[in-house]
């Protein structure tokens, strides 16, 4: 059982978001497996995804997101007390990708990591971790990273929206200066089958239809209902809200659920034109609101794991924030980006 | 008098049945042979090569030749391992250590592939070069470009460079490529590391050279060896455009050997690419900086020029064993100047060259060879 | 496959020019690469901003231009064998 904890010692004090400048479009992929663009982007919602160049991988993504949010920080990268890196593509099984991240930021020895691992939900459950150590007291500040370069078989329907991204958040206890206070978080777990990858394997399998009812909707709206009214809340009093999205139409469909407006989405609504950067999705989707918010606005965000989970997190803006400089984007045709991927 | 009293190559190419050690014996035992030398008489042998994964080579020349307790070393100073392995032979008998020296310069590249030959290439680059993805080829292309810039140089004035040296080379019997080639060609060879094309580019060689250097007088005396150094990394380097280290080492040749630049009758330069034996012309003092492009196309160093220029065929139509190319110049010169040149001849040399370059500029070796 | 003490050993300054900013001064198209690479790139000579000069992998979609100003990114150096030690450092994209 998950207490009602208001947090009292926890804000955010940087944020940043790291996407490939390579891009692939959904009718691009289609066209090369025969199916009709109009149908795929139909049913999925999704436009075109990025694609990670043949030389970056979970951790050279964690990295550029991560100095982003640094920089926004404003601290020095040895006050960092912990790194969590979520990812479902961590480049080693047995070497944490957190202390690669460490090292290249220069944090020095003086930190704790271990690597995170809950499908795309590892992100916001790294939140969850550092908020509680910053909290107790044991750090002053901390990292926490959702960061994939996605994999998915050719072929199958994973591989329209597989996509790749980092998004990276900085907390600090009350001696550093708050873009956002973190209010309260929840948790909703179940071990359901949805999505998943043995060790060895290059692709995840999944359970088709499968993953929807029992799995993202119990899930998201299990954890967001929970949430609610553990704090009294009505899903109106926040302005922005972050679903986690695997495509449009997932989130669109919990939203309408939830009560949620398409108003409410928009400024996290990445997926159309970036795909789903799995542990980095609702983390990017958040740091997309943080660059769009206005002081004393409410941020909900629930994310969602295959296998199974949400979190659910709430902030409060103490402080506007400049948005990023937009990247050059550079279009792949399907033999290009099968070469990049190293099927050919 | 210290003299050449020795020289021989073996053919240049793609030496499928030959292995180092039978490259090595071939090129020891020619030379010994043109000196009518009986090998007992030999108190020291220097080895140059650079690739070879066999260590030792010194001794195992000894062996080779059957040479006892012979003192032998081996001389690595990547592509100019050849010039300072001379270098070498040339201060032990300054110092009395040796009256006749057989220095061979050996290489076997053709046993491995082209990706791996690349990569071990790169042993004599820096490490931040290799780790850039770099090839020999990439480095001396980025020196390419800004020498562009700064003199209005283009890709195709490079060509005259490999038209030319093929041109020489039609006429030696030892060369890899023993034929001439059309501008067209040239010009529409594949990209390697752009600018540089397939024919600015030096081949993937097989071969062997050795002098017998002495001390006494013989045909060919070497008024003049030395050495130069500069960084191993390119970015280290005071000019982009230019190999400080063959400025250096040149002047100093000339200063040893009592002579200027236009006193050269003959030279072999260290083409590796087009682009450097462009710089080279220009380092030697044997035109201005800038202009070397325009007298290599002009003519002013082809057989029947002012200054003939890799009358071998040079790095690109002789072939290039890296470990080899040093001594193999000193062959072309001593036969040059001793007239048993045959098609390749040019009338009566007196003063001949040898520039020698190992990796992207780091050491240079000159050797100034006069006819006694 | 790389020696993992020399990755480890290469820390120290594989990442000092990351973030750094400067300008393209040279530049070539590897087609043929060694080994450990997979070709075609592009290689840049880049003169920083503190006047030193570096080389390294282009990372960007773009063509680099001589001239052109550009800033130190992370990425992976070379092909990482599957059983082996993983290299990071910096290569270049337009600013």
């Amino acid at each position: 059982m998950i207490n009602n904890k208001s947090f009292t010692q926890v804000g955010i004090i940087g944020f940043g978001g790291y996407v490939p400048a390579l891009r692939i479009k959904v009718s691009e992929i289609a066209r090369a497996h025969g199916k009709s663009a109009e149908q795929v982007i139909g049913s999925l919602g999704v436009n075109e995804k990025a694609v990670a160049d043949r030389d970056e991988d979970a951790v050279s993504l964690a990295v550029e997101a991560s100095r982003i949010a640094l920089a926004r920080a404003k601290i020095k990268p040895d006050q960092l007390g912990a790194i969590l890196v979520g990812s479902e593509s961590h480049p080693y099984v047995v070497k944490p990708s957190g202390s690669i991240v460490g090292q290249i930021l220069g944090v020095g020895s003086d930190y704790l990591t271990v690597d995170l691992e809950f499908a795309c939900k590892a992100g916001t459950s790294a939140i969850i971790l550092i908020a509680g150590l910053i909290e107790s007291g044991l750090i002053d500040a901390g990292l926490a990273v959702g960061s994939d370069v996605a994999q998915s078989r050719p072929g199958d329907a994973l591989e329209y929206t597989a996509g790749a991204g980092a998004g990276a958040l900085i907390l600090g206890s009350k001696k550093l200066k708050w873009l956002a206070q973190l209010n309260q978080v929840t948790s909703f777990t179940s071990d359901t089958p949805d999505f998943w990858r043995r060790e060895g394997e290059t692709y995840p399998d999944h359970a088709g239809r499968f993953t929807a009812a029992p799995a993202y909707f119990k899930h998201v709206i299990g954890s967001t209902e929970k949430f609610l009214s553990q704090t009294k809340t009505k899903i109106s009093s926040y302005d922005h809200v972050v679903l986690h999205m695997p495509n449009a139409k997932f989130p669109l469909r919990a939203a309408k659920k939830l009560g949620i407006s398409e108003s409410q989405l928009k400024a996290g609504f990445l997926v159309p034109e970036t795909g789903n950067p799995y542990s980095a999705s609702s983390m990017l989707g958040l740091v997309s609101v943080l660059e769009q918010v206005k002081p004393k606005q409410r941020v909900l965000v629930t994310s969602y794991g295959s296998g199974a989970g949400s979190d659910t997190l709430s902030f409060t803006v103490r402080v506007k924030s400049r948005p990023s400089k937009q990247t050059k984007i550079h279009y792949l045709d399907y033999t290009q980006y099968l070469k990049i991927k190293g099927v050919i | 008098m210290i003299s050449i009293s020795g020289a021989y190559q073996t053919r240049f190419g793609e030496l499928w049945d030959k292995s180092l050690e039978d490259l090595i014996l071939e090129a020891a035992v020619g030379a010994l042979a043109d000196a009518r030398l009986n090998k007992n008489k030999i108190d020291l042998v220097i080895v140059a090569n650079m690739l070879a994964e066999q260590n030792h080579l010194g001794a195992l020349a000894s062996q080779l030749l059957g040479l006892n307790s012979v003192p032998a070393i081996r001389v690595e100073a990547a592509c100019a391992s050849g010039g300072v392995a001379l270098h070498q032979a040339v201060t032990a008998i300054k110092a009395g250590e040796a009256n006749h020296v057989l220095v061979i310069g050996a290489e076997k590249m053709t046993d491995k592939n082209n990706g791996a030959i690349a990569q071990a290439l790169m042993g004599a680059a820096g490490i931040e070069e290799c780790q850039a993805g770099l090839t020999f080829v990439g480095l001396y292309a980025l020196m390419a470009r800004v020498y562009f810039e700064k003199f209005k140089a283009t890709k195709n004035d490079l060509a005259y460079v490999a038209i030319k040296n093929h041109r020489h080379a039609s006429k030696n019997p030892k060369a890899q490529y023993p034929f001439p080639v059309e501008l067209e060609t040239v010009l529409k060879s594949s990209c390697v590391a752009s600018p540089l094309h397939l024919f600015d580019c030096s081949p993937i060689t097989d071969g062997a050279a050795a002098v017998v250097v002495s001390n006494e007088p013989a045909a060919v005396a070497i008024t003049a060896s030395q050495i130069a150094s500069d960084s191993v990394s390119l970015t280290e380097r005071e000019s982009l455009t230019e190999l400080k280290a063959t400025k250096i080492a040149s002047q100093k040749a000339y200063e040893q050997a009592g002579i200027k630049s236009n006193d050269i009758d003959l030279a072999e330069v260290h083409d590796c690419f087009s682009i450097a034996e462009i710089m080279a012309v220009e380092d030697l003092g044997f035109c201005k900086k800038g202009e070397g492009f325009k007298k290599i196309k002009s003519g002013e160093f082809d057989h029947d020029g002012r200054l003939p220029v890799n009358l071998s065929g040079g790095l690109k139509a002789c072939g290039h064993p890296v470990g080899a190319t040093g001594i193999k110049q000193i062959v072309e010169l001593v036969t040059q100047l001793r007239g048993e040149a045959g098609q390749r001849q040019i009338k009566k040399p007196q003063i001949g060259l040898a520039h020698n370059v190992g990796g992207s500029g780091a050491t240079a070796a000159i050797h100034i060879l006069r006819r006694a | 496959m790389k020696s993992a003490v020399q990755v480890w050993r290469r820390q120290k300054t594989n990442y000092q020019n990351l973030g750094k900013t400067g300008v393209v001064i040279s530049k070539t198209r590897i087609i043929e690469a060694p080994n450990g690479f997979v070709g075609p790139y592009w290689v840049v000579m880049v003169k920083l901003d503190k006047n030193n000069r570096v080389v390294g992998q282009w990372a960007d979609e773009a063509e680099p231009k001589i001239g052109m100003k550009t800033v130190g990114v992370l990425r992976r150096i070379g092909e990482a064998d599957p059983t082996g030690v993983i290299e990071y450092g910096v290569k270049w994209k337009q600013l």
